[in-house]
C-alpha cells in the first residue's frame, strides 16, 4: 500500500469514526402521509424495481397487497416503511436548511464483482423539497485522469435510477424511496463514504442551470459565423465551413464556477474553443475563453469547467477551428460549486467475487444451439442488472440469449433459470448453485414441435435494429449480430430486419440485398426497409422486403420518397420486391359509420364487420387502393402492387376484417406475421410470425416467395395449421396450399375436402376450435385439444360458387386462403364486401389526400380513381 | 419546482381575456394571431371552408381560452416577448403535458410538472402540446388511472378529457405539431397522485412507462373572499 493511499485509508477511518456518532444519534421523528398518494408513489417504486430487474419478491409483494387496501395514513405510513425500510442502504432526513442528515439503512451492504447491486434510499422530507437527491462518492470518481495514488479507492460506480416510472426530483411528501445502483470493480472489503445532498435549495450546488436536447430542434443554438447547423435524428449535426466557425445559445444564471458537458463526435483533430459572457459585458472576449482537445474518431464526453465573474448570459461554441463535422448528442450546463452541504455516511461494503458459468445448450438432435434464459437469484432479482445492459442483451428485456459455450458472470449464490428456445419448445426451469469455481448450465432444448422438420419454416417479416424501444444513442441501434442473435434464440428462422426512419442512415450500411453475412444456416437475417417515418408513411407504413436497391432513386436517404405509397410500390415492385402494409389495424379501429344494408351480417367475433374505419392510421389504410393496381415486375409483365397483409401484430379482428373483404372482392391477397419489434412489442422477436412451406433447403428466395404465394400461415408460435390441402374426391384433383397459384377449378357445384394437420398447445384452456371459414364465414368447426399433440383434421363443404376457403383459430392462427373457381367466374364473396372496399376507398381518400404532396396529387388522384372504377365495375358485374 | 410555479402562474385565463379585441396594437394583434395559429392547427381543414367559419371558430377560440387560469401573466409574458424563441419558451411554459407520437403511432405522455393546485369541483384547462410524427389523425384519449387501486382503475374522482367541441378538438390533425386542450375536474380534496395514460386508438400506447405520466394534484375548496 502506497504512503498515500494509507492516509488516506487512515483519513476515511477517523471519518467513518466520526459519523458512526452521527449514526447512533439518528432518531427519526414519526411522519405520517396522505395513503392515497404514498401509495401511489411506493406502486411507482415497485414498477422501477421490476424495471431495473430488482423486484419486490413473493413475501413483500404480499404484505404489499395488506397495505393498499388499508385507508389510514398513519398504518399505511408505518407499514409501508416495514415493507421497505429493509431494502435501503441509506435514511436520508432533509432538513430545513444545510445538509441532510443521513443514517446507514438496514440493508445488507453486499455488493458483487464487476456486476450491480440495486438499493433503496429512504428519503424523510419535512420541508417538502422537490429538488434532486444527488448522491455521490469520492470512491465513483472517474479512473481516467485519476491520480495514480486514489486508483485503488476509486472502486464503484453509484448511478440513480430517475427514469420513468420515477421522476428526476423528490416529490415532496414527507417520505420517498429513492433507488440507487452501485457497482464494483472489485471483490473483498471496501471502504467507501457516501454523499447526499438536495439540490434546488437555497446555496444549492452542483444544480443544472441548463441542458439542451435535440429531438426536436436545435434547442436555442443558432448558427453565429461560418457554421451550418442542422437538427436531424436527435442530434445536432454541425457543419465548419471556415477556419472560424461558432454557434452560440443565450442561457442566464448566477456567476460562479461551472462546467459544462456534452457528448458528441468528430472526425476532425486539433482543438475546439468555448466562450462566454455575462449580463454587464456581453459580448465574447478573449479573456473569457477556454480550450478543450477533439478526441477524434469516436464518441466523446467533453468536459469544460469554467468560472463566470457576473451574471451568465450567454456561451458560445467553436467547436472545431478549421473545416470539418461534428454530431453533437446533448448539452449540460452544471453550476460548479460544491457546498457544505453534502452528508458523508461511510459504508463498508462486501462485495462477492463473480463466477463464470458457461452454458452447455444442445438442440434436440444434439447439436449446439442457443437458448433463451431468464435468470433470477433468490430474491428474484434479475441477472444481468437490467437497467444496465447493452448490446446484445437489451434492457427492455428480462432475459437474455446465449449460445453453446458462451458465458455469463454471476456471484456466488443459488439461481433459477428458466430455459427455452421460442414458442415451439417447452419452458424448463433450472435450479443453479453458483460457487467460487466456474460452472456450467447444461440445457436441452426440448420441443412439442418442430415445424421445420416438416418443410414449414418460421419467419417474421418486421422487426427493427433501431427506433422504438432501442436506444438511439450512445449507438444508432444494434448490429446484425445482436439481430441474428435474437433470432436463434427464438428458433426463428427468417427475420427481416427492416431500416426505417430511426437512425436510417446509419442502419442502411447493413443492407446487402442479400441474406445477411450473420446469418448461419437455418438462420436467415435479412435487411430491408419499411417506410415508416418518411415518404409515404402518413397513408399507412409499408414492407419492402427482398429489394435489390434500398433507397428510393433521386437521393441517398430517406427524405426524398413519394408520398403516395403506390408510387414506392411501383418502385419495389420492378425490382421483385414483396410488399404488403404494416401493422395493419392502426387506422382501422375507429369507425365513420356502418355500410348501409349490412345489418345483421357480421360474423361471429365481428369477423366479418362492415363498420367502415376512418382510415386515421399508419396501417392497413392506402392499401384499400393499392390493392386494386397491378404494376410491372421485374420481368415487365404486370403483377399486384401488394402482395401480402401484415397480421397477427395488431388488435385481430380489424386485421383479419380488411383481408376478408379484399379477398371477397376478389383479390388474392396473402396475409403474413410480424410482431414490428420493438415498437409493437419489445417482449422478444416472432411473437407474431409466419410459418412458409419451402421445398428442400431453406434460403430466403424460397421463403419469401412462399410468402407471396400463400404458401404459409400465420400464427403466435403456439398454434399449428400445416399442410392445407383441398381435394375434390370426384374430380380426382387435390391442391395443396401455394401450389399451383392455390387454385382448385371445377366447372360445377363441388364438394370439397379441406385437410390439415393441427396441433396447438396452451395452459390457458383444454379445447381450441379450429374453423373452416368460406368467404370470411365460419362454416364447420373442429375441436383441438391444446395438449400439443399434432391431430389431422377433415373439413367437407359444398360449393356451388367461386369461393376461397381457409382454415382459422381465433385469434391465434390462420392459414392463407385456397381458392375454388367454379365455372371459371370470378370470386366474389360477398358484394357487401365490394360496398365495403368502396365505401372504405372514399374514407381513405378523404382521409389520407392531405397527406400526399402536391407534386404528387395528381398522381394520387388518378390512383384512386382507377380504384374507385374498380370497385364499381365489380359491383355492375356482380350486380348484372 | 420551476414547472409547479409555472402551473400556478401560466395556465390561468379569466374573463379578462380580450385577445381578440379590434383594439389592439398590430404587434399584440400579430402575437394573438399565433397563438390561435399555434392552438388551432387542428381545425385547418374547417377554417378553410370560409371566413365565417373561422371567425365563429375564433369566438369559441376565446371562449375557451377564457376557462384557463390566471391568464394575465400568460399575457404580460406574450406581449413581452420579443423573438420567436422567447415567444414559444412562453407557450412551451404553459403546457402541461406533451404528447409525442412516434413514426410507428406509439403515443408517449411526458409532463414536467410535480404538482397541480385545483380547486374542488371546478373544472380546469390546461394545454397539450402534440407532436405528431406519424401524421395520423385518430382521436387522442387520456385517462386518469389511480395508482393507489389495486389493480390501478380509472379515477372516480378526477376527470380528465381533451375538449372536443367546436373550438378544441380531440382529433389529430395530422400536422407536425398541435395543440389541444385538457380539462380536470378533482372531486376530492387534497393531495392525491393520478397517473395519465394515453393512446390514439387502442393498443397505440407506446410501451414500457412512456405512455404514462404521474402528476401529484393537490385539491382545496375555494375560499370565497380570499381567492
Amino acid at each position: 500500500m502506497t504512503k498515500n493511499l494509507q492516509l488516506l485509508v487512515n483519513l476515511m477511518v477517523g471519518v467513518a469514526s466520526f459519523f458512526a456518532i452521527e449514526r447512533l444519534v439518528w432518531s427519526e421523528q414519526p411522519v405520517i402521509v396522505s395513503a392515497q398518494p404514498l401509495i401511489s408513489q411506493v406502486h411507482r417504486v415497485a414498477e422501477a424495481l421490476e424495471v431495473v430487474g430488482a423486484p419486490l419478491n413473493e413475501g413483500e409483494m404480499e404484505l404489499w397487497s395488506q397495505i393498499r387496501v388499508l385507508e389510514d395514513d398513519a398504518e399505511v405510513t408505518k407499514r409501508v416503511q416495514k415493507l421497505l425500510d429493509r431494502r435501503c442502504l441509506a435514511y436520508v432526513d432533509i432538513q430545513d436548511k444545510g445538509a441532510p442528515r443521513v443514517a446507514a439503512g438496514p440493508a445488507t451492504a453486499r455488493l458483487l464483482e464487476q456486476g450491480w447491486r440495486t438499493f433503496l434510499v429512504k428519503v424523510v422530507n419535512r420541508p417538502g423539497r422537490t429538488g434532486r437527491l444527488l448522491v455521490e462518492s469520492p470512491n465513483a470518481q472517474p479512473l481516467p485522469h485519476s491520480p495514480a495514488d486514489q486508483v485503488a479507492s476509486r472502486w464503484m460506480q453509484i448511478s440513480s435510477f430517475e427514469g420513468q416510472p420515477l421522476r428526476p426530483n423528490l416529490s415532496g411528501l414527507p417520505l420517498e424511496y429513492r433507488i440507487i445502483q452501485i457497482y464494483s470493480r472489485n471483490s473483498g472489503t471496501k471502504s467507501s463514504v457516501l454523499e447526499f445532498n438536495i439540490s434546488g435549495g437555497p446555496d444549492d450546488d452542483r444544480e443544472l442551470i441548463r441542458q439542451w436536447r435535440f429531438s426536436e430542434d436545435a434547442d436555442g443554438w443558432h448558427a453565429m459565423n461560418q457554421i451550418e447547423l442542422k437538427h436531424e435524428r436527435e442530434s445536432l449535426w454541425i457543419n465548419s465551413t471556415g477556419d472560424d466557425p461558432f454557434m452560440g445559445a443565450e442561457v442566464s444564471s448566477r456567476g460562479g464556477p461551472m462546467i459544462l458537458r456534452f457528448w458528441a463526435h468528430t472526425e476532425t483533430e486539433g482543438i475546439g474553443q468555448f466562450f462566454w459572457w455575462t449580463e454587464d459585458r456581453p459580448e465574447a472576449t478573449a479573456d473569457r475563453q477556454t480550450n478543450f482537445i477533439l478526441e477524434p474518431g469516436k464518441e466523446h464526453l467533453y468536459e469544460i469547467p469554467f468560472f463566470v465573474d457576473g451574471n451568465l448570459k450567454g456561451i458560445r461554441l467553436d467547436p472545431l477551428v478549421k473545416p470539418g463535422k461534428m454530431r453533437l448528442d446533448w448539452v449540460d450546463l452544471y453550476s460548479a460549486n460544491r457546498s457544505d452541504n453534502w452528508a458523508k455516511l461511510p459504508l463498508d461494503f462486501d462485495v462477492v467475487p463473480a463466477t463464470t458459468v458457461r452454458f452447455r445448450i444442445a438442440d434436440l438432435d444434439g447439436t449446439p444451439g442457443f437458448g433463451r434464459f431468464e435468470i433470477r437469484d433468490t430474491e428474484g432479482r434479475i441477472y444481468p442488472a437490467q437497467s444496465k445492459r447493452l448490446a446484445p442483451d437489451f434492457f427492455f428485456q428480462r432475459h437474455i440469449y446465449r449460445g453453446d459455450g458462451e458465458t455469463i458472470s454471476l456471484p456466488a449464490g443459488k439461481y433459477s433459470i428458466v430455459c427455452s428456445r421460442g414458442p415451439e419448445t417447452f419452458p424448463e426451469q433450472k435450479t443453479l448453485v453458483v460457487t467460487d469455481k466456474p460452472t456450467e448450465l447444461a440445457y436441452k432444448v426440448n420441443r412439442w414441435i418442430d415445424p421445420a422438420a416438416m418443410g414449414w419454416w418460421s419467419g417474421d417479416h418486421h422487426i427493427h435494429a433501431a427506433g422504438c424501444l432501442h436506444y438511439q444513442l450512445p449507438t444508432e441501434g444494434v448490429e446484425p449480430e445482436d439481430m441474428i442473435r435474437h433470432t436463434m434464440g427464438e428458433d426463428l428462422k427468417v427475420g427481416c430486419c427492416l431500416t426505417w426512419g430511426p437512425c436510417f442512415d446509419y442502419q442502411k450500411r447493413f443492407f446487402t440485398g442479400a441474406e445477411s453475412e450473420t446469418s448461419r444456416y437455418p438462420y436467415i437475417l435479412r435487411y430491408d426497409v419499411e417506410v415508416s417515418g418518411f415518404g409515404s408513411h402518413m397513408s399507412g407504413h409499408l414492407n419492402l422486403l427482398n429489394l435489390s436497391q434500398q433507397i428510393y432513386p433521386g437521393g441517398e436517404s430517406k427524405d426524398h420518397w413519394p408520398t403516395l405509397g403506390l408510387s414506392t410500390l411501383r418502385w419495389a415492385k420492378r425490382q421483385g420486391a414483396v410488399c404488403g402494409p404494416a401493422h395493419s389495424a392502426i387506422g382501422l379501429m375507429t369507425t365513420v359509420g356502418r355500410l348501409p344494408g349490412t345489418e345483421g351480417k357480421d360474423g361471429p367475433n365481428r369477423l366479418p364487420n362492415f363498420d367502415i374505419p376512418a382510415y386515421d392510421g399508419i396501417g392497413a389504410n392506402e392499401f384499400i387502393m393499392n390493392v386494386t393496381h397491378e404494376v410491372p415486375g421485374s420481368d415487365g409483365s404486370l403483377v399486384p402492387a401488394v402482395d401480402f397483409i401484415s397480421t397477427m401484430n395488431t388488435p385481430r379482428v380489424e386485421e383479419w376484417n380488411m383481408w376478408y373483404h379484399v379477398l371477397n372482392a376478389g383479390f388474392r391477397i396473402s396475409a403474413s406475421g410480424e410482431t414490428d419489434f420493438p415498437c409493437m412489442s419489445g417482449e422478444r422477436v416472432g411473437i407474431g410470425r409466419v410459418y412458409a412451406q419451402v421445398d428442400g433447403r431453406l434460403t430466403f428466395d424460397k421463403w419469401i416467395k412462399s410468402i407471396s404465394q400463400g404458401r404459409s400461415y400465420v400464427s403466435d408460435g403456439y398454434c399449428h395449421l400445416l399442410n392445407f390441402k383441398a381435394t375434390a374426391p370426384h374430380l380426382n384433383k387435390t391442391v395443396q396450399l401455394g401450389i399451383g397459384g392455390s387454385e382448385l377449378k371445377s366447372d360445377g357445384p363441388v364438394t370439397v375436402n379441406f385437410d390439415l394437420t393441427a396441433a396447438a398447445r396452451y395452459t390457458t384452456t383444454d379445447t381450441m376450435d379450429v374453423e373452416l371459414i368460406v368467404n370470411g364465414y365460419p362454416v364447420s368447426s373442429k375441436t383441438l385439444k391444446t395438449d400439443g399433440l399434432k391431430k389431422d383434421l377433415s373439413f367437407q363443404h359444398t360449393l356451388t360458387e367461386s369461393s376461397w376457403a381457409a382454415v382459422r383459430v381465433f385469434p391465434n392462427a390462420h392459414t392463407n386462403p385456397i381458392y375454388v373457381v367454379i365455372n371459371d367466374k370470378p370470386i366474389v364473396g360477398s358484394v357487401d364486401s365490394v360496398r365495403w372496399c368502396l365505401a372504405g376507398l372514399e374514407q381513405c381518400w378523404k382521409a389520407k389526400q392531405p397527406t400526399y404532396a402536391k407534386a404528387e396529387q395528381a398522381d394520387a388522384r388518378a390512383a384512386y380513381n382507377h380504384a374507385r372504377n374498380v370497385y364499381k365495375n365489380m359491383l355492375n358485374q356482380a350486380q348484372r | 419546482m420551476k414547472k409547479e410555479g409555472m402551473v400556478n402562474s401560466m395556465i390561468c385565463f379569466r374573463n379578462s381575456f380580450n385577445a381578440f379585441d379590434k383594439d389592439m396594437s398590430p404587434l399584440r394583434n400579430n402575437i394573438w394571431n399565433k397563438i390561435a395559429t399555434l392552438l388551432i392547427v387542428g381545425l385547418v381543414p374547417s377554417i378553410v371552408d370560409g371566413a365565417e367559419t373561422w371567425k365563429q371558430e375564433r369566438r369559441e377560440l376565446k371562449k375557451a381560452l377564457s376557462h384557463l387560469d390566471n391568464f394575465d401573466r400568460f399575457r404580460n409574458s406574450i406581449r413581452s416577448s420579443r423573438s420567436a424563441l422567447q415567444f414559444q419558451n412562453v407557450v412551451n411554459n404553459a403546457v402541461l403535458l406533451t404528447v409525442s407520437i412516434n413514426p410507428e403511432a406509439r403515443v408517449k405522455i411526458n409532463t414536467d410538472a410535480e404538482k397541480l393546485f385545483l380547486r374542488l369541483n371546478e373544472t380546469q384547462y390546461f394545454l397539450v402540446a402534440v407532436n405528431n410524427a406519424a401524421g395520423i389523425t385518430a382521436t387522442l384519449n387520456l385517462t386518469a388511472f389511480n395508482l393507489a387501486a389495486n389493480p390501478p382503475t380509472p379515477t372516480g374522482w378526477c376527470e380528465i378529457s381533451i375538449v372536443n367541441s367546436r373550438s378544441f378538438t380531440s382529433r389529430l390533425s395530422g400536422y407536425g405539431r398541435q395543440y389541444m386542450l385538457l380539462s380536470i375536474t378533482s372531486s376530492s380534496a387534497g393531495l392525491a397522485e393520478i397517473r395519465i395514460m394515453g393512446d390514439a386508438g387502442q393498443g397505440t400506447q407506446d410501451l414500457g412507462f412512456r405512455a404514462t405520466a404521474d402528476i401529484l394534484i393537490n385539491t382545496t375548496e375555494r375560499e370565497f373572499g380570499r381567492d
